[in-house]
């Protein structure tokens, strides 16, 4: 089924109209700029992968369609999980919310020998999000496995079901917790599922919401809530607790600057994976551009207009050294700033 | 010509249905046919070369490796046990050391021996794979990989497709790591896990963590790998540390016993491990990082007291959660850790969960799949029977032609997909495929025993995240939400919509019904999904704020109405007679004065009957008495809710279906009826009800397949928690919405996505059953209509 890219386009944002009007992180100066090469280059490129990622690759998509009018794209967000076959396939880039998993790269190394490169594109953060009545000032990992995990298995021996065992006073001592989630699907469940529960199993008293928002919504309507979502669709009635990686280490609040520095312990890139081989380290002129083009300054500020991170440059840098892409220097526009 | 097409249009619409049904099985008939199991083959081992002690393979089951007691490694094909090239052992260490204790990782990719010097190293089995076109082969190497695999250069060539080849080699076998312990090694174990740091895990270190046993003292240490892409056969010698002064964290357990350890293996983060005597006592240990083990507790596996029961083999599952040990009187036992779900603080702690009886007096020897939970275990007569741990249902049995007290090595390939058996002499293969074991009658509908659970549950856990979780597939509780959410749409709908259906057919003016009929039908076009939507973000929040008085207004709305029909009947009919729509005004009117005052009210009562708020008396109950088991804390996603907003959805098909069955009673017999002397009141319930009961019966029918099969409301305004209470104040999870959800995400051909077409086939199914008794009610009717 294909679906005329500017419908797409259309259809794509509305969800995240209202996201928009979110505080903005400023994107890094020292990112690279991107040129559009003079003499143009055309062709096809088919994405297929994470649903997350879908408004920036259509995003990405238009501005590059800006610069290069004769690239057609075909995008599609069906689930991180459609990435790699699409891949094996032959599609050009796999857009996934998550890291892949070791059957996933199997079916890819068994059709091709060696396993997909994973180009991080941006970083997104999970929030822990109560309502803004709620006094509780901090929260460690295990707390929050204590919460939401029925089998615990990072998270000690008691579980957590009132407020008053997380040491809140008051109205909120004797309350029970409500717990609020994303549904199996979505790459948020399984990154909090692994990274907090240590891959135990959810509650299933964890109430399972189809949207970002609708956590926001429901935790931001009931008082004794606690859920957990990406910071972009955070409202006025929620407060975003700060999270600490255990119980002796100091806890942070999902900023740009505790993400970059990794002191926030809920951050993940955003991935696109390509199939790339390693002995040859060459990518044909088309996925090569893009690339580029989403790790430049272009790239990373529809990313922050999106309510994710944008990657450092340091790291960009990195990201296409690796993939044996040379970067253009540091534009001039940016130095004589 | 009409008719013809009208009769192409009704058949298309069966070949369509059938089609869906041919497709649901399609899917879902997979996972039911059972593990497949290939023939057996039977490897000589090469003269040339001393006998082995420990075998295994590369993941694409072209290589066999395998060490013998000198500590040197091997290579064969894996098809023709065509003998390739053997690695010296490195290291200037005495030779005259033997291997005594060899371990695999679970990807098979490191090997780490234990010598009887108390040397332990670390093996890494660099495979190299890669895929050459044909062509490019030289012709006599193409004739004979047409055949069958073929070596070339210590390289092994095997035809994949027509015109593409897979060659395999093993470049070395480079000892990445070693420590030296006081004395000769019984046994040990090892994990090698990535550091994950939490944005940049990409390349970083791998760290080892290993644990081995001299006598009755076990050691332990973490220690960092570099890189194995560091390592290569020159720099190996040189890089390893100097081991004559190295010391180990370790913990003697000579004072709790002093019988033989059997095993030792490391539990899942590395957080445990467990040693095992040969009386069958588990010794579990704490393991920190570099610091000396501690004892956590003891345990003894058997429940025979009066004479210990003997321990032959330990194997750790997929995961490394639970071990599996083998008896000497041929019992099989599986142990966990049991965490308490609620409240009480007990620490977690080791229980025999899975008992698999004897068959046979035998000592088995025992094996786990790296790709699901399940475990193999082998007689001395060669039997070799594979079982599914989680439900000890057996999935398949085979025979390798063996004597039991000779087999040195047993276990399945770094994919599952070969089970090897090895005596002195032979190497038995034999290809298997387990199938969906995960997915039988009695895991979907059962409850089952999971890891760290504290009993036998219905779990419903579809996490699509790493594959060494255990797969969690109870179709209980979505079918127990599905049935929750209709039962409590039916409750609302039901009586709403049957009795609106008698009030328009029997009591109200023709003009007014002519009117009302096609506004209730009005309401069947708001899609699902904007009803969904208003229950989630506008019903939801506000029946939260105002249960009580809702619970109130049940009450004390059908008693208004009592109350105030006694009134009418009190006002004298001069008036009545002067305002011809007084009647309407009036009952409308009660309506709005109910509602307020049961908001009026119901704050009052609430303080008469629980001396607090209701949701805080909600959430109070919990406990064991019955009250409490239909109640606890309010949730704001609700049955309740759902109740009300699904059966907003199903009243218009129960009311229009009610309504036509309602009209389709004869008119002759109401007015005999009338004749009588009846009033209207017992016209309806004595003779149009009871000549209609079957149309009704058809309509509440079809209104039960709509709630069955309707999935956004459910999705949005449900909360998708899949619990298995009754409680009407929380929340359920219907097989529909988890279908929506989690379809799109589930990879194609996995047992998750075959379970998943199950379900929805299963709702096809329950769906049909109540459209097609709805449907041939009617039929009924329509039949007995005509015969009149």
């Amino acid at each position: 089924m294909k679906i005329p890219f500017e419908l797409l386009l259309v259809l794509g944002l509305f969800p995240f109209a209202p996201s928009l009007g979110v505080a903005q992180v400023k994107c890094d100066s020292q990112l690279p700029t991107f040129r559009f090469q003079e003499k143009g280059i055309s062709g096809k490129i088919q994405s297929v992968g994470s649903d997350t990622m879908n408004s920036l690759m259509l995003l990405w998509g238009a501005r590059f369609k800006e610069g290069y009018p004769s690239v057609r794209f075909e995008i599609d967000g069906a689930g991180s999980s459609k990435a790699i076959p699409a891949l094996i396939a032959g599609a050009d880039f796999g857009p996934t919310s998550r890291p892949l998993k070791e059957t996933e790269v199997r079916d890819f190394e068994s059709r091709y020998e060696y396993a997909p490169t994973l180009v991080p594109t941006c970083m997104d953060l999970v929030a822990i999000l109560v309502h803004r009545d709620n006094p509780i000032e901090k929260l460690a990992l295990q707390d929050l496995d204590a919460i939401f995990s029925s089998t615990r298995v990072t998270g000690g021996r008691r579980s957590i079901t009132q407020w008053g065992q997380l040491g809140v006073h008051g109205s909120f001592e004797a309350a029970p917790i409500s717990m609020f989630g994303r549904n199996a699907a979505s790459g948020t469940y399984g990154f909090f599922k692994e990274r907090v529960l240590g891959n135990g199993d959810f509650k299933d008293t964890v109430s399972e919401q189809p949207g970002a928002t609708s956590v926001v919504q429901a935790v931001g309507t009931l008082k004794y809530a606690i859920g957990y979502g990406g910071v972009g669709h955070r409202t006025e009635s929620v407060r975003v607790v700060p999270l600490s990686r255990d119980e002796n280490s100091l806890p942070y609040l999902p900023t740009y600057e505790h993400v970059l520095n990794d002191e926030y312990p809920l951050s993940r890139f955003l991935y696109i994976a390509i199939n790339l081989d390693p002995k040859q380290k060459r990518l044909d002129p088309l996925r090569r551009e893009f690339i580029k083009f989403i790790l430049s300054r272009d790239g990373q500020e529809i990313v922050a207009d999106e309510g994710y991170f944008p990657i450092d440059s340091g790291r960009a840098m990195k990201i296409l050294s690796d993939l044996g892409i040379e970067s253009e220097k540091r534009n001039d526009k940016a130095t004589s700033e | 010509m009409a008719r013809h097409v009208i009769r192409l249009g009704g058949f298309g619409v069966i070949l369509a249905v059938i089609l869906v049904v041919v497709v649901l099985l399609i899917n879902a008939a997979p996972v039911f046919h059972g593990a497949t199991v290939g023939t057996l083959k039977i490897l000589a081992r090469p003269v040339s070369i001393p006998s082995w002690i420990r075998v295994g393979s590369d993941e694409h089951n072209m290589l066999l490796w395998g060490v013998d007691r000198e500590g040197v490694f091997h290579a064969a094909t894996l098809q023709q046990g065509e003998w390739i090239e053997s690695f010296a052992r490195q290291g200037n260490e005495s030779t005259d050391a033997r291997v005594t204790t060899v371990q695999k990782s679970e990807d098979g990719s490191k090997v780490l021996l234990g010598f009887s010097n108390g040397l332990l190293r670390l093996h890494s089995l660099d495979f190299q794979s890669s895929i050459t076109p044909l062509v490019e082969l030289d012709a006599a190497l193409q004739e004979r990989i047409r055949h069958s695999d073929s070596v070339q250069e210590g390289a092994v060539y095997r035809l994949r497709s027509s015109d593409q080849v897979r060659v395999t080699r093993l470049m070395s076998v480079p000892c990445i790591a070693e420590w030296k312990l006081p004395d000769a090694i019984n046994c040990a174990d090892f994990f090698i896990d990535k550091e994950t740091t939490n944005l940049d895990q990409v390349g970083s270190p791998a760290s080892v963590q290993w644990i081995a046993a001299v006598g009755t003292r076990i050691y332990s240490n973490r220690s960092r790998l570099s890189r194995s892409t560091d390592f290569d056969e020159n720099t190996t010698e040189n890089s390893l540390p100097n081991l004559s002064n190295q010391t180990h964290p370790s913990i003697d357990i000579s004072s709790l016993s002093n019988r033989p350890i059997v095993a030792i293996r490391i539990g899942s983060r590395n957080e445990r491990a467990t040693v095992v005597d040969d009386r069958g006592e588990l010794f579990r240990l704490k393991l920190s990082g570099n610091d000396h083990p501690t004892l956590v507790d003891r345990f003894f596996a058997s429940d025979r007291d009066e004479s210990p029961n003997e321990c032959v083999d330990v194997c750790s599952l997929l995961g490394r959660e639970s071990l599996y040990l083998s008896f000497a009187d041929g019992d099989v036992s599986g142990y966990f850790e049991v965490r308490t779900l609620e409240g009480s603080p007990t620490t977690p702690h080791l229980a025999r969960v899975h008992h698999i009886e004897s068959e046979t007096q035998e000592r088995l020897r025992l094996a786990a799949s790296p790709m699901a939970r399940m475990i193999a275990s082998i007689q001395s007569n060669g039997r070799v029977a594979i079982r599914y741990t989680p439900t000890e249902e057996l999935i398949s049995e085979l025979h390798f032609p063996i004597d039991g007290k000779s087999l040195l090595d047993f276990g399945f390939s770094p994919r599952g997909d070969q089970i090897f058996a090895l005596d002195q002499d032979h190497l038995y293969t034999v290809s298997f495929d387990p199938g969906y074991p995960e997915v039988r009658w009695r895991s979907l509908l059962m409850p089952v025993w999971y890891e760290g659970y504290d009993k036998p549950r219905w779990i419903w856990q579809s996490s699509s995240g790493v594959h060494i979780s255990e797969v969690k597939l109870s179709l209980v509780p979505l079918l127990f939400g599905t049935f929750k959410a209709t039962l409590y749409a039916m409750l609302i709908a039901i009586p709403l919509a049957l009795l609106s259906a008698l009030y328009t057919s029997e009591f109200v003016d023709r003009r007014i019904r002519n009117w009302i009929k096609p506004a209730i039908e009005w309401m069947a076009t708001v899609p699902s999904v904007v009803l969904g939507f208003v229950a989630a973000f506008v019903l939801a929040p506000l029946l939260s704020e105002s249960i009580a008085p809702c619970l109130v207004s049940i009450l004390l709305i059908p008693l208004g109405y009592f109350v105030a029909s006694l009134l009418w009947k009190k006002i004298p009919v001069v008036w009545k007679m002067r305002f011809p729509m007084g009647r309407p005004i009036f009952l409308c009117l009660i309506l709005p004065i109910c509602v307020a005052s049961s908001l009026v009210l119901s704050p009052s009562l609430e303080q008469f009957l629980f001396a607090m708020p209701f949701k805080d008396w909600l959430a109070s109950q919990h406990g064991e008495s019955v009250v409490a088991s239909f109640l606890g804390p309010y949730q704001e996603r609700n049955a309740v809710l759902v109740g009300i907003v699904l059966g907003f959805a199903v009243i218009p098909i129960i009311y229009t279906l009610a309504e036509d069955a309602l009209q389709s009673v004869p008119q002759h017999l109401r007015a005999a009826s009338f004749g009588c002397g009846a009033t209207e009141w017992q016209t309806t319930i004595r003779v149009v009800v009871p000549s209609a009961t079957s149309g009704l019966f058809g309509a509440v029918m079809m209104g039960f397949g709509r709630a069955v099969g309707e999935t956004m409301i459910v999705l949005m305004a449900a909360g998708n928690t899949p619990l298995m209470d009754l409680n009407p104040f929380d929340g359920l999870r219907a097989l529909s919405a988890t279908i929506a959800t989690e379809l799109p995400e589930a990879a194609v051909g996995s047992t998750h996505y075959r379970t998943l077409f199950l379900a929805a086939l299963l709702l096809f199914a329950a769906t049909l059953i109540a459209n097609s008794m709805a449907e041939w009610v009617r039929l009924k009717i329509r039949q007995r209509s005509n015969e009149q």
